[in-house]
């Protein structure tokens, strides 16, 4: 067992017995006669060496210091240089929170808008975006966001017109994602249908399905292309692609193929082709194309 | 791994410097231990110090090392933040939010305690722990830490502390929060 010897008394006692005042080791009863000691002995500021009144003992057991002394200190150890410089970065803050405070709201509604893109709300995502471009007019990507997600929501309701100028757009500035590729292949689609321009419309599933060939959705409109080229030309090849397709759409996806049946059978027995078959809202899975 | 001397970092980073060896003044003056000379930056090694009486009470060694991880950590978020918003979140180019970045990180660059504070801290905790302080306690794997940090400033530690405290906490804190 270690042991020390008391300051005071000059004894030997265990360590943990000890206690440490003012860097002298006393045992218990020496360092109570020490406190009692040192209450009625005169203090001295320790830095000027005045007398202070007894009692006197500085804060959590360290030197004690005049008032005078006290006020010195914080004027030496702070000169106005520092102070000045904690005034210069606290109003530095201030002005950034003020001058920036449209960007802050602006990206916070582009989180939010992002986060109702995840959740599959494309409307209520363009409509936050819109809102985040009004307090941020200088920022592309915004910008460019609210074009894409804007886009999307004009795709699905069955506006492909507006849906390719959003999509041209955002493509201008990222040619090499491949999300808006798809998605302006898809619009220049629908928008061919709509202009009954089936020779567009064909090629640009085509090449849709070239990138994606295990997508059931894809080759279901590959097959609608194909019945739309035949309701016009009544050339048999098509009728055959038409129904080859069908089939590849049913493999992959039963569900799909079962939405697409009975207009497919309509369109290839009757040939004729009503406008409101060919969009309808597309399954958007709410993910950022970028 | 671009290595450069410690007194250029400093340099660079020099309001980091300042805000640090203020903490540790205003953490003497909060508990009243007499302030006997103070440094707040010059050109050498260390860039800058505290010349304190020592300290006999536990909590006031453990306040005086970590001022400054507080106060550079929370002046460094405050800095930072709306700059973060400007130039990262929304890709904007703006001369002011790269100097409030630069003071951001610079300032959370010097928020960890240098290897002297720790040392002061393992000598004050020491005899504490003997009392069983659990503040005492608890400082042991906090020094191992200030040293690790401290080494591994080589590699830009106090860097990557202060881009992640200045740019990339709160851009998780608001993705989380909203």
């Amino acid at each position: 067992m270690k042991q020390s010897v008391c300051w005071r008394c000059l004894k030997l006692f265990p360590v943990e017995e000890m206690v440490v005042t003012a860097g002298r080791s006393l045992c218990g009863p020496c360092s109570k006669a020490d406190a009692v000691a040192r209450e009625s002995e005169p203090v001295c500021c320790s830095v000027c060496q005045k007398q202070l009144p007894p009692g006197s003992k500085g804060q959590s057991g360290n030197a004690s210091i005049c008032d005078s002394c006290k006020a010195t200190q914080w004027e030496r150890t702070f000169p106005l240089w520092v102070k000045g410089m904690f005034a210069v970065l606290l109003t530095l803050a201030v002005l950034s929170y003020v001058f920036n405070y449209r960007f802050l709201v602006g990206y916070i509604e582009s989180l939010r808008a992002n986060r109702a893109w995840r959740d599959g709300k494309t409307e209520v995502a363009a409509s936050l975006m819109e809102s985040a471009t009004k307090y941020v007019p200088e920022s592309t990507d915004i910008d460019l966001k609210a074009s894409l997600y804007r886009g999307v929501q004009f795709l699905g309701e069955g506006h492909p017109v507006e849906a390719v100028r959003l999509f041209r757009k955002y493509q201008e500035h990222y040619p090499e994602d491949q999300g808006i590729n798809s998605l302006l292949l898809k619009a220049e689609a629908n928008l061919a249908f709509q202009q009954k321009d089936y020779d567009t419309m064909l090629a640009r599933y085509q090449t849709l399905f070239e990138r994606d060939p295990s997508n059931p959705n894809i080759a279901a409109q590959v097959c609608s292309a194909f019945a739309c080229k035949y309701a016009v030309t009544g050339e048999e090849r098509f009728k055959q692609e038409a129904n080859k397709y069908l089939e590849r759409a049913k493999a992959l996806d039963p569900k799909v193929f079962a939405a697409f049946e009975k207009l497919i059978y309509y369109r290839l027995t009757t040939r004729k082709i009503f406008p409101s078959e060919e969009v309808g809202p597309l399954q958007m899975e709410g993910k950022e194309s970028r | 791994m671009l290595i450069l001397p410690g007194f250029i970092v400093s340099v660079v980073t020099f309001p980091g410097v300042i805000i640090h060896e203020a903490a540790h003044v205003l953490a003497c003056k909060l508990r009243g231990v007499v302030v006997k000379g103070v440094c707040y930056f010059r050109f050498g090694n260390p860039a800058g110090y505290v010349v304190h009486e020592s300290i006999h009470d536990f909590n006031t060694s453990f306040l005086v090392c970590v001022g400054p991880f507080i106060l550079n950590s929370l002046l460094c978020i405050l800095l930072a933040f709306p700059a973060f918003v400007v130039v990262e979140g929304l890709n904007v180019k703006d001369e002011f939010s790269y100097l409030m970045i630069w003071l951001g990180v610079s300032i959370g660059m010097h928020a960890f305690p240098s290897k002297q504070d720790a040392n002061e801290l393992w000598g004050a905790a020491n005899i504490a722990a003997k009392r069983l302080n659990p503040l005492a306690l608890v400082s042991y794997p906090l020094v191992i830490l200030i040293h690790a940090v401290n080494i591994l400033r080589v590699i830009w530690a106090d860097l990557f502390y202060g881009i992640f405290l200045g740019l990339v906490l709160p851009q998780i804190l608001l993705e989380r929060l909203m």
